[in-house]
């Protein structure tokens, strides 16, 4: 599998801002996998996911797409990238056809969206003006808008930020449906559930510095501790107790517990990837 | 060129969707009942004042609608992450109002053919008007892209329009003529004046070519020079 990016050292400035919001970050993007930026907000998220999609230019380091420097790339870039931005882009006084018409257009590679309304529950409202739609069906509109071209790479920015749990599920299992089609979704969040469930390979960044490069997997093996929770009844009271899960089989007193105790509850507990994220960032990822 | 024309149908139909077409058309009605109402005498004087609210300053107004819609809805950013280039779209738009001034000069000029009897350079006419919308366009994307909203630009827009009408007034007055004259076509809405005026009537060479290529001028440098390297700061900051 190919390196979709790879990203050495980059740092980045806005115009008119006073220091790098970017300090240094180098990370890859491999092909179909998701890849998630993780981060509070202010965290430089957004202005990663604007750089490697070529809306911003003026970066520092080295950015490397399929191999190659990505400023050498011309506009023929975007026929197979898709991209979603962090609020919901349409034109509010036409209808949802008509949006996705207009920027299908721009595109020589084009996808039959209809089939794509039905599954977001869309097709019903699609001659009703954008500006009418609530929230949730505004982050339908825009994920299919940035499929409209058959994206090979597909950038989505905080793609469940504000969404009710159901249409966050909706989106979840689209992005995961798209990367078992091979192709391959860069993802910025603040939210943990999106990370755990749906990113391969997953980079924390703060104040502009990645802070941590890992898989879903390693981190919680790395950060998190495994053990046993045991709830039983003693004297009449629940009590509960935790052993550590290694060695378990040897654990004199854990196996005393077990054969004496009137057991209510076993369970293995691990770190979460929130509490994960609190240590490494060292803040709340509501903050 | 299908896709250009695909471009440009979609933007008008943006612009009749968020009724920024309806309002210039609106103009332009009212212009044309102002028209059939008067005499034959008033009109040939009237035509090139007309035309000229529409090709120039309205044609400001109804670019600077539509841009802040588009700002407001961030639909220009995402306009670049799309395979077509952005000068293409700044043409596109630029057609789309030459377009919109097209359809008023039909309105006003029409109507004023159909109630009254004169004479009048059709062709040259039109070929006037668009240049007058091109270079008032233009003017028009330098003060939008440099306003940070509406308001901000109704004052330097204001300005601007009192600015480019001070020569028709002056001459009016009577405190430019002769030689003078000359001078006041340094607004681009007085050269397009003269040009309307000399489709209605007599030509004077040496007005006529300053009028055009100063016209011309004004969008050929500015929309190369300074509007699109704007446009493009402007959508990135989305
Ligand atoms: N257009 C801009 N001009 C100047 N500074 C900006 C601009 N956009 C964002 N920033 C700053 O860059 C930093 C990172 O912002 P952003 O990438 O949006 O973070 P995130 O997406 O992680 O919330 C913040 O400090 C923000 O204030
Ligand atoms: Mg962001």
């Amino acid at each position: 599998m190919g390196k979709v990016f790879e990203v050495r050292d980059l740092r980045f400035r806005y115009p008119k801002g006073a220091k790098d919001v970017i300090n240094g970050i180098s990370f890859a993007v491999e092909e179909g996998t998701v890849f998630g930026l993780l981060g509070p907000s202010g965290a430089g998220k957004s202005t990663t996911q604007r750089i490697l999609t070529k809306i911003l230019s003026n970066y520092q380091g080295e950015i490397k797409y399929w191999g190659k420097d990505l400023s050498a790339f011309s506009k023929a870039f975007y026929e197979d990238v898709g991209v979603g931005f962090e609020m919901p882009v349409h034109f509010n006084k036409l209808s949802a056809q008509e949006n996705l018409d207009y920027f299908a257009s721009l595109y020589k590679r084009n996808i039959d969206y209809r089939e794509l309304l039905t599954r977001f529950g869309l097709f019903e409202a699609r001659k009703q003006m954008v500006g009418e739609f609530s929230k949730g069906m505004k982050v339908r509109l825009n994920f299919i808008r940035a499929l409209l071209n058959d994206p090979q790479v597909l950038f989505l920015d905080e793609p469940t930020a504000g969404l009710d749990p159901k249409n966050a599920k909706i989106i979840k299992e689209a992005i995961l449906e798209y990367k078992r089609a091979g192709k391959t979704i860069f993802i910025t969040t603040h939210l943990m559930g999106d990370v755990e469930q749906l990113c391969d390979t997953v980079v924390f960044m703060n104040n502009g510095v990645i802070t941590e490069t890992s898989t879903v997997r390693d981190l919680k093996l790395k950060y998190g501790k495994k053990e046993l929770n045991i709830e039983y009844h003693e004297a009449g009271k629940l009590t509960a107790r935790s052993f550590p899960l290694g060695g378990i089989g040897k654990n004199r007193e854990f196996l005393d517990l077990i054969a004496t105790k009137e057991l209510e509850t076993i369970h293995s507990g691990e770190t979460t990837l929130e509490d994960i994220f609190i240590k490494v960032t060292g803040e709340s990822e509501h903050d | 060129m299908i896709k250009l024309f695909h471009l440009f149908k979609s933007e008008i139909i943006r612009l009749i969707k968020y009724k920024i077409f309806f309002f210039g058309l609106l103009v332009s009605i009212i212009w044309a009942v102002i028209i059939a109402l008067a005499d034959v005498q008033s009109v040939v004087g009237l035509v090139p004042y007309l035309v000229l609210m529409d090709t120039g300053m309205m044609s400001i107004i109804l670019l600077a609608a539509s841009f802040y819609y588009e700002k407001q809805e961030g639909t220009m950013q995402s306009m670049l992450v799309t395979p077509v280039r952005l000068s293409t779209i700044l043409l596109i738009k630029v057609a789309a109002m030459v377009f919109m001034g097209i359809v008023s000069f039909v309105v006003v000029v029409g109507t004023a053919l159909v109630f009254h009897d004169f004479d009048i350079r059709i062709l040259p006419f039109l070929g006037a008007c668009m240049l007058a919308v091109l270079a008032h366009t233009a003017i028009g994307y330098v003060l939008t892209l440099h306003s940070k909203d509406f308001l901000s630009l109704l004052v330097k827009y204001m300005g601007v329009a009192l600015l480019f009408f001070a020569p028709t007034l002056l001459v009016a007055l009577g405190v430019f003529s002769g030689d003078w004259e000359l001078l006041g076509l340094l607004s681009p809405t007085y050269a397009a004046q003269k040009l309307f005026a000399m489709a209605l009537g007599e030509i004077d060479q040496a007005t006529l070519w300053i009028s055009v290529t100063y016209l011309a001028l004004i969008p050929a440098l500015l929309y190369p020079l300074v509007i699109l390297k704007r446009y493009e700061i402007v959508a990135m900051e989305g």
